[in-house]
């Protein structure tokens, strides 16, 4: 047990190969003739690699002889050749322990403080020592250090596992001498004895297999021919080494006793008998190393990249875990790749069995100044990983249960950081997933702050929203970066997304300002990525001394509630594995930075959501390409997938539904599993948009109907998805021509978006609510709706859909009679601005084509005076809603500009309107629509027809 | 009586000739069970009583031939046995080399079996590769982590072994004795179906190799493996199915079975120490008891199943008899688990836990993967309040064998003393899964609903009833779900309750709080529903009782007394308010 050291550093066939090449770094003369002559500057490319490869996280298991070959190979291309074949011949020189025994006592040499003249070395040698805090002597001196406490038996393990790794050795050594002769009339060294293989050179001054091919039966060190007793000793002289090679392959083939007679009566540790059965020669490599390969493989999963396939992985994971039973960490692999393949049982085994090994005994890595009893550690760590894995998995009343009792256990093992988080995975909760109204009285439950009066009858918005307060004042205590970011962005979406309803809450204080408040929101959205930022550049005070804490806080929270709380919007930027501890990486900028850099990213995002709800989607399109751009590589899948989504729907407002949907195919390759849900949902919605617009009404139904079925059937969960899904339905039914049936849907939609506070939604179905008035006819009983929604959306400062309802309200006007045709112009003038410079395809169209209406409409107009003013719009109008392929009010905007060409004489034009106008009207009545469109449809053609 | 005897005299046959042949193959664990069987055959028929004489000679043509064509089987199933005698220069050596292998030095009778082509010295060159494998593995893992480490070290000869065994296994040249090994192989190769398959196989050939049987019976561990095994009928079929239901936690079934084999196997200490740990399992302490106790006298120096035995001590607190018990155990043979595990039981029952964990790290040092010391071991860190060791023990159980229900249970109750109901629901829910029947998981999990934490007091009422109706003898079922539905304000269902476990307590005649409890709840509920006699009743029985019960009691008899007079008087006064 001694013999490993603590972290897990056994000395290990390839280990001895390091060893022996930094040997050929440090002391080429102590090698053969070639490599003694090694320029300074292959030298040094040597030592990199080296480097590389001691730190090398790529895998969890050392590279055989013939892998670490072809590394060399690739690294130093004809010198690494030789150098691999020489390290081969060298390595089949280990014959006893005795050997080992002098080769670890010689490396000593290679790490003497002072220069140390070797008689052999030439004169212009460059003599090179490793430092003995280097790196590289580091690693020399655990080498050292591991095979001293080594006992005998760890020895003889050590040669019997030698044995196994170096039998592809054999065939690199002997192809030595050719290779060594073009090597050496390259380097244009003296060739005096290099045609042959210098035995003599070698240190140790041993006979080789190398020298024994070619000379067989040399009876007398029959006993010491290769590694231990691999020959069996009845009647056989020794093997050469072409022998040994055929006798493997016998092996392998035949399969059987007959060849090795006797079968396996070999002495023990017989190695052909080992290498069978392939697994034997598995190394793995430092912990460090595993560690990190872990770590990375987590991030790997946790952003949904899938470089190695689940069942592929998990195989590695077994590996290791049969490997080195003592790395916990692989069961929270095991536990990550079955959360992200929605295998609840075995992700619930999986982390039990994770936090019952690695409860109390604090992380492996554990960072210095954990505030907490070791003893204590992580109970509430399990908790929390508990809660956000049932969130994960939708089981909101179980994460409400496991989240409580993390609270609780946290505060009573006096575990600010985790508390903390969990405050933060609670909001995550509360917010994203959406809790269902019985359930939030537990979740209130064991809160301390909720007891203070109202309790249960809060609201969730209301609960989260002290949360969220709670969390951010909490985390400024703690000095917790992201935590303060966190709770920032998450207050500024809060504010974004919910209108404070009442005056008095638990927490707040009274008369304070209770609307929809974007400067609040900026304010927030300001104030977090200028904290990142601050943290970034120059390791403010806060941060510096809340760097120790943090990294110990997550490593004991260990990435537990990181991406497994994927819901949507953004994520909980927190502890992802990727931070614990990746300070020993060079090139990073510290432990925090990838958190905090993600946190930015989310914060662009949110901008971007801000800028669109209070009106300018070419803003909103900037910072989500930034996000996109500039935090690809550090933010999560969740964030990243949401910026493609925003980018696809900002497509599809402007450049139609053909051009989204072919982008968010590719969106959808890119995010195969992990952020699905929206994905799908984002394609859902689009295809409904195209279908209602074709009046491919059957489509639209299948569709609509889908998206309901995205939504989890928990009462209070995806409130979102089941708004979209419930307003599609309407709109929808409205364009089948069911009016009454459009409108009780819609009053629906109404009412949920009333019981869950969700004010913006509100107005657009008040708007909805308003279009189904207007198109049913009765467009005085749709004006209050119009109006409603004007004044909400001034109140809440939500620009675009105030220009909605703004267009809406002059259509109504203007449906009420001619009359009314200027009062409706001065109100889409009145919004014109807004719209032309930040609006829709849709509602750029829609506004055009009003306008022409309402000009048509004027008495004092004439189309032959002025006949531009009418046709411009119209033509901008009809070539976005066939953009939108909106066919509906495509044919009428053809229709009209017929009619306005045909008034004014110009029958080409009118011609070709006429015929677009046929071409929309056909494309309606294939796909079907509602009897009293077509009638009206049929009755416009009639009218065209007697024009024509 | 005819076919019993003859069975009989055929079992003693059988299993006298396979003695001999497994002792041959050093297949000792197996021949000594054999030969425990064999002693627990009746007495020879000679002393089978009365009926013998008038039925001698027909049972003895019977015998005669149902022996012969038994004989004629083995022949079958062991071919190789006639034709071994012949080869007398091969017997030389086999004969060194099983001096050797008596000896342990399996390297040497493996090396001197080499070149011997019958199946009786492959079959012995085979096993001691094995077993040297076998040592030097365990040896590696010492080596390499420890004695309590955990270790990926495999026995280095599989490989070789599988090719071989393969190879001849697909000639057809494979014995039972070698198909045995194969499975044996098979399995540690982690070729689970195809081990049972060649098990099956060796069994169906030869079945008085009570090792291959054991070895089945840890392939099968899910239930639903056992029926799709394809076995030939035969008595120590019986042996096997039995075993495989105590496994499984079958154990009335089990114990149905020992039954009927006890029969036909008197005199079998085995059988006795099956049926006692089936008893065990049932939780019916003292028939264990009785029957433990049966062994030690007929085989006083005996080990297995004494940790069973000490357990039941240990439940029992008998003191005395547990540290005469381990006296013993140490005297017969120190450095056995079981042993130390006694020891260990002895301690803990002196709350002398940090010794007691000392017995069971040495228990764990004898045999790594000792199931029920790794879970006694974590109850003893439980009394230490050394959490983290105690669920690390448990867990190291759990991964031994997910069926223990023990060491799910135990990790359950140490996150409950951490104080984190919820979580430790999860590992509760494994408990019942795997022991539906048992009440005191049941009780377990209602307990954690129950918690101030949770409350959630109709999961916990549903775990309750659970309970109940898997016969709670504790009674805290009852009890707790008296007090939940008081708490939830149902007055009847609380009622039932407490009556119920009024009875309960009556019946076991155990006084306590508890039935002061009950009395004073259903005195006040049937005073609320008016039914003042059997209210009466109740504050007569609480009068035996002192304290504040008693006050009450008097206070209440006032009342009822007052209510009485009352209502002998409010006849007469309805009548008078409602005739006008």
């Amino acid at each position: 047990m001694s013999g490993h050291g603590g972290s897990g550093f056994v000395l290990t066939p390839h280990k001895l190969s390091m060893c022996l090449l930094l040997q050929a770094y440090v002391l080429p003369s102590a090698w053969s003739r070639p490599l003694s002559l090694l320029s300074s500057p292959i030298r040094h490319q040597l030592a990199l690699f080296l480097l590389d490869l001691s730190k090398a996280v790529d895998g969890f298991l050392e590279p055989t002889l013939i892998e670490l070959e072809q590394l060399l190979k690739e690294a130093l291309g004809d010198v690494g050749e030789v150098l691999a074949q020489q390290l081969a011949s060298r390595l089949l020189t280990f014959l006893s322990p005795e050997d080992i025994f002098t080769f670890v006592l010689s490396l000593r040499e290679l790490l003497a403080p002072a220069p140390f003249p070797t008689p052999e070395s030439g004169a212009g040698e460059e003599q090179l020592l490793l430092e003995q805090n280097s790196l590289l002597g580091q690693f020399l001196r655990r080498c050292i250090l591991a095979f001293n406490v080594l006992s005998f038996e760890g020895t003889c393990r050590l040669l019997t596992d030698l044995d196994c790794y170096r039998r592809p050795a054999l065939t690199i050594a002997s192809e030595l001498s050719i290779k060594k002769e073009t090597f050496g009339t390259t380097l244009q060294q003296d060739e005096e004895d290099d045609d042959d293989l210098d035995v003599e050179n070698l240190p140790l001054q041993r006979q080789t297999m190398t020298t024994s091919v070619g000379e067989r039966g040399g009876a007398e060190n029959s006993s010491r021919t290769f590694g231990v007793q691999i020959v069996p000793t009845e009647g056989r002289q020794a093997l050469n080494a072409h022998e040994f090679v055929e006798l493997q392959e016998l092996d392998g083939q035949v399969g059987g006793g007959g060849v090795r007679d006797g079968g396996f009566a070999f002495a023990f540790g017989d190695s052909v008998n080992r290498s069978d059965s392939g697994n034997e020669c598995q190394f793995l490599r430092t912990h460090g190393q595993v560690e990190g390969y872990l770590r990375e493989q987590a991030v790997s999963i946790e952003k949904g990249l899938h470089r190695i396939s689940p069942p592929e992985l998990n195989a590695n994971l077994v590996l290791i875990g049969k490997l080195a039973p003592n790395i916990h960490r692989v069961h929270y692999l095991e536990y990550l790749n079955c959360l992200h393949h929605t295998d609840y049982p075995a992700a619930l085994t999986s982390l039990h069995r994770y936090f019952d090994y690695s409860a109390g005994r604090g992380a492996i890595n554990c960072g210095g100044s954990a505030a907490v009893d070791a003893n204590m550690g992580r109970f509430q760590a399990g908790l929390l990983s508990l809660g956000s894995m049932h969130a994960h998995f939708g089981h909101v009343t179980q994460a409400l249960q496991a989240l409580n009792e993390a609270v609780r256990i946290a505060q009573q093992n006096n575990d600010d950081s985790c508390l903390a988080h969990t405050l933060a995975a609670l909001c995550h909760l509360l917010d994203e997933v959406g809790v269902t109204v019985d359930a939030s009285a537990v979740g209130g439950a064991s809160d301390p702050v909720f007891e203070s009066g109202s309790g249960a009858s809060l609201a969730i918005q209301q609960q989260l929203l002290l949360l969220l307060r709670r969390c951010l004042r909490r985390a400024q205590e703690l000095k917790l970066p992201h935590l303060i970011a966190f709770s920032r962005l998450s207050l500024a979406k809060f504010d974004l997304k919910h209108v404070m309803r009442l005056p008095l809450l638990g927490g707040l204080r009274t008369g304070q300002q209770l609307a929809m408040a974007p400067s609040d929101v900026c304010k927030n959205l300001r104030l977090s990525p200028y904290i990142l930022s601050d943290s970034l550049t120059n390791q403010s005070p806060i941060i510096s001394n809340a760097t120790s804490t943090f990294s110990s806080a997550v490593q004991r929270s260990n990435g537990s509630v990181p991406v497994s709380l994927g819901g949507q919007g953004f994520n909980f930027p927190g502890s992802l594995p990727s931070v614990n501890g990746w300070s020993t990486l060079p090139g990073r900028i510290g432990p925090l930075s990838d958190s905090l850099i993600k946190s930015a990213g989310t914060s662009h995002l949110l901008r971007a959501a801000s800028w669109e709800l209070y009106g300018s989607s070419p803003m909103g399109r900037v910072s989500t390409l930034i996000h996109a751009y500039c935090y690809h590589d550090v933010a999560s899948a969740d964030d990243l997938s949401l910026a493609y989504v925003k980018l696809v729907q900002h497509l599809a407002l402007h450049k139609g539904y053909k051009v989204a949907l072919s982008a968010l195919d590719m969106v959808s390759k890119k995010f195969p599993l992990v952020a699905r849900t929206r994905v799908q949902a984002t394609k859902l919605q689009l295809l409904l948009h195209q279908a209602l617009n074709r009046g491919e009404i059957k489509l639209a139904q299948v569709a609509c109907g889908e998206l309901s079925a995205l939504a989890s059937p928990t009462l209070g969960v995806d409130i979102d998805l089941k708004f979209e899904a419930s307003f599609f339905y309407a709109l929808t039914l409205l364009a089948t021509g069911d009016y009454a049936g459009a409108a009780k849907a819609a009053q629906t939609v109404y009412c949920l978006c009333y019981s869950n506070d969700m004010q913006l939604n509100s107005v657009k179905v008040l708007l909805l609510l308003a279009d189904i008035h207007r198109k049913s006819g009765s467009f005085v009983t749709g004006l209050p709706f119009a109006l409603a929604s004007l004044t909400l959306s001034e109140s809440l400062n939500l620009d675009i859909l105030h220009a909605t309802a703004m267009v809406t309200l002059a259509e109504l006007w203007l449906g009420l009679g001619v009359d009314h045709a200027q009062r409706a112009l001065a109100l889409l003038e009145q919004c014109l601005p807004l719209v032309l410079g930040h609006g829709g395809l849709h509602l750029h169209a829609r506004t055009n084509l009003s306008m022409a209406r309402c000009h048509l409409c004027l008495p004092h107009y004439s189309v032959l005076l002025e006949p531009e003013t009418v046709l411009f719009p119209l033509q901008e109008a009809a070539e976005a809603f066939e953009i939108l392929e909106d066919k509906m009010l495509a044919a009428e905007a053809f229709y009209l500009q017929a009619v306005v060409y045909n008034a004014l004489g110009r029958l080409k034009e009118r011609d070709a309107a006429a015929t677009s106008f046929q071409r929309c009207t056909l494309a309606l009545t294939n796909a079907k629509i509602s009897k009293v469109y077509s009638a009206s449809l049929e009755c416009k053609c009639y009218i065209l027809g007697q024009l024509g | 009586m005819a076919a019993f005897t003859s069975s009989t005299t055929s079992h003693r046959t059988q299993l006298r000739r396979a003695i001999r042949q497994l002792c041959d193959r050093g297949l000792y664990a197996s021949a000594k069970w054999a030969a425990e069987q064999l002693v627990g055959l009746p007495e020879e028929a000679s002393s089978a009583g009365p009926f013998s004489s008038t039925f001698s000679h027909i049972e003895k043509s019977k015998i005669g031939r149902s022996s012969k064509r038994r004989e004629n089987l083995i022949q079958i199933g062991v071919t190789n046995a006639s034709n071994e005698e012949e080869e007398d220069d091969e017997e030389d050596a086999f004969l060194l080399a099983k001096s050797f292998f008596d000896m342990r030095e399996y390297r040497r009778a493996a090396h001197a079996l080499r070149g011997l082509l019958d199946k009786k010295s492959f079959f012995l060159r085979c096993y001691a590769t094995y077993l040297a494998g076998e040592k030097r593995k365990e040896e590696e893992i010492i080596e390499v982590a420890g004695p309590l480490g955990r270790s990926d070290v495999v026995n280095p000869e599989l490989v070789g072994l599988e090719q071989e065994l393969s190879l001849q296994f697909g000639k057809g040249n494979l014995d039972a004795f070698g198909s045995y090994l194969y499975g044996v192989v098979l399995y540690e190769r982690d070729c689970k179906t195809e081990a049972r398959a060649v098990l099956c196989a060796s069994v169906n050939a030869y079945p008085w190799n009570w090792s291959a049987w054991l070895e089945l019976q840890a392939l099968c561990t899910d239930p639903d493996v056992l029926p799709t095994l394809n076995l030939n009928e035969h008595w120590m079929r019986d042996f096997f199915i039995a075993s495989v239901y105590l496994d499984l936690q079958k154990n009335s079934e089990s114990l149905a079975r020992y039954r009927s084999i006890h029969l036909l196997f008197p005199g079998s200490d085995y059988v006795l120490a099956q049926t006692a740990t089936a008893h065990y399992n049932l939780r019916e302490f003292d028939d264990a008891e009785g029957l433990f106790e049966e062994l030690l006298r007929t085989d006083p120096y005996r080990i297995e199943g004494m940790d069973t035995y000490s357990n039941i001590l240990y439940v029992k607190e008998c003191y005395a008899a547990l540290s005469h018990l381990a006296h013993k155990a140490v005297l017969t043979d120190k450095y056995r688990p079981e042993t130390c595990c006694i020891i260990g039981n002895y301690y803990s029952l002196k709350a002398q836990h940090e010794k007691a964990v000392l017995y069971f790290k040495r228990a764990l040092k004898l045999n790594r993967k000792y199931l029920s010391a790794w879970t006694l071991m974590g109850h003893e860190y439980v009394e230490m309040k050394n959490t983290p060791a105690a669920i690390d023990a448990y867990r190291r159980a759990v991964d031994i064998n997910p069926r223990d229900y023990r060491a799910w249970y135990g990790l359950g109750q140490t996150y409950e003393i951490l104080a984190m109901p919820y979580y430790a629901l999860y590992y509760y829910r494994r408990a019942t899964q795997l022991r539906p029947h048992d009440a005191r998981m049941w009780c377990a999990m209602g307990q954690c609903y129950e918690s101030e934490q949770l409350s959630m007091h109709d999961a916990a009422i549903r775990c309750y009833r659970r309970a109940v109706s898997n016969n709670d003898r504790e009674g805290i079922a009852l009890h707790k779900l008296a007090k939940l539905h008081n708490q939830l304000g149902q007055a009847d269902q609380a009622a039932y309750y407490y009556k119920e476990n009024l009875e309960r307590m009556e019946t076991d005649q155990s006084e306590g709080q508890d039935v002061v409890e009950a009395l004073q709840f259903l005195a006040m509920h049937c005073k609320n529903q008016g039914l003042l006699e059997e209210c009466e009743r109740y504050c007569t029985r609480l009068m035996d009782y002192g304290g504040k019960a008693k006050e009450d009691a008097k206070a209440l008899f006032r009342e009822i007394r007052s209510v009485q007079q009352h209502t002998l008087t409010m006849p007469s006064m309805d009548i008078e308010q409602f005739t006008p």
